[in-house]
């Protein structure tokens, strides 16, 4: 099995903010088209390191998460095998909050 | 604060000095979603006040009131009656030594947080809401107190409409926060431990304005 890790506070950057491109150049869309789907097409297992960096906004969290299933590149139970989120207990809210997205965005498509 | 250095213009000498307990931290400014101003900020200020704040809290904050800003505020068709600088944000703070109080102020041109609401996909939920609490919908104060309040419980329903919400988080989650937005004509405020209150001026302020106000211990 191919797997890959993504730490975003060394990868990515250590301040994510905004939804899109056009916020800022460490947007949830950034994220997602450059570093995220390309990995997870690639590779069998993603795992993402989200842990070092200042926080997190829901915009760039739900764009960047909830936009793989809104986009329909992956539903949320093919991300339920190929994606994993790693954290410390500190950064625990933020995985609930990025599956709660991809829940979400699964349920808006299926509605 | 930096107004001076941020206008180009020479300070006078004979100008007198503030207060000695209120430290002014320096004017920051941009025009676009940029997490590492908001960390320029808290890097200068956090060692000058000799507590801890919720420093997660308010990078998320910052980072949502400059995404509303550079999304929402400045629209194509804003009426530019008084000239503009598009998509420009000012960030700024304050540390009173003597009150233990932190003062962090945001502001931007645009054309205020209930003039971008109609266009909203949860705006229906606000108004809605609104009528069950017997406000007027028309008043700008309770449609940002309505704003906020749809942003509570929006997660499981759509993917928008949480910023808001999330800059109130930041004094919700210290002890003795307090928000206050003024926002077109609109104003919303959070003081600690008590009920959010809205108002509504009869002119409007030209933007956006967002105060958090901490006392620290």
């Amino acid at each position: 099995m191919d797997k890959k890790i993504i730490k975003i506070s060394e990868d990515f950057t250590k301040f994510p903010s905004g939804r899109y491109k056009t916020d800022g150049k460490y947007s949830g869309e950034f994220f997602r088209e450059d570093y995220l789907l390309p990995s997870l097409k690639e590779y069998d297992q993603v795992t993402v390191d989200i842990d070092g960096v200042r926080g997190y906004g829901s915009s760039f969290l739900e764009e960047a998460f909830g936009g793989i299933v809104r986009g329909k590149h992956f539903t949320e139970n093919e991300l339920k095998e190929k994606l994993v989120i790693m954290c410390s207990k500190n950064f625990g809210i933020y995985k609930v909050e990025i599956w709660q997205y991809i829940q979400e965005a699964q349920n808006e498509l299926d509605r | 604060m930096g107004l001076f250095s941020l206008l180009k213009i020479k300070k006078d000498k004979k100008l007198k000095k503030s207060d000695d307990h209120l430290r002014f931290f320096k004017f920051l400014t941009g025009n676009d979603s940029d997490g590492e101003i908001a960390d320029d900020l808290m890097r200068e200020m956090s060692p000058a006040l000799g507590a801890t704040y919720n420093e997660e809290k308010l990078y998320i904050a910052l980072s949502e009131a400059m995404t509303n800003a550079v999304q929402h505020a400045y629209p194509e068709d804003m009426d530019k009656k008084y000239p503009i600088l598009q998509k420009q944000w000012w960030l700024a703070g304050s540390f009173n030594q003597s009150s233990r109080m932190m003062i962090i102020l945001f502001y931007d041109q645009g054309v205020g947080i209930p003039a971008t609401l109609p266009k909203q996909p949860f705006y229906k939920e606000i108004i809605a809401n609104l009528q069950k609490g017997e406000f007027l919908t028309t008043n700008e104060g309770a449609l940002i107190l309505g704003a906020i309040e749809v942003g509570k419980t929006r997660s499981k329903k759509a993917h928008r409409g949480k910023g808001l919400r999330q800059c109130l988080d930041f004094s919700l989650h210290s002890k003795d926060g307090n928000m206050k937005i003024i926002s077109g004509r609109g104003e919303y405020e959070q003081l600690s431990g008590e009920k959010a209150t809205s108002n509504e001026y009869n002119t409007p302020l030209g933007g956006t304005f967002i105060e958090w106000r901490l006392k620290l211990s």
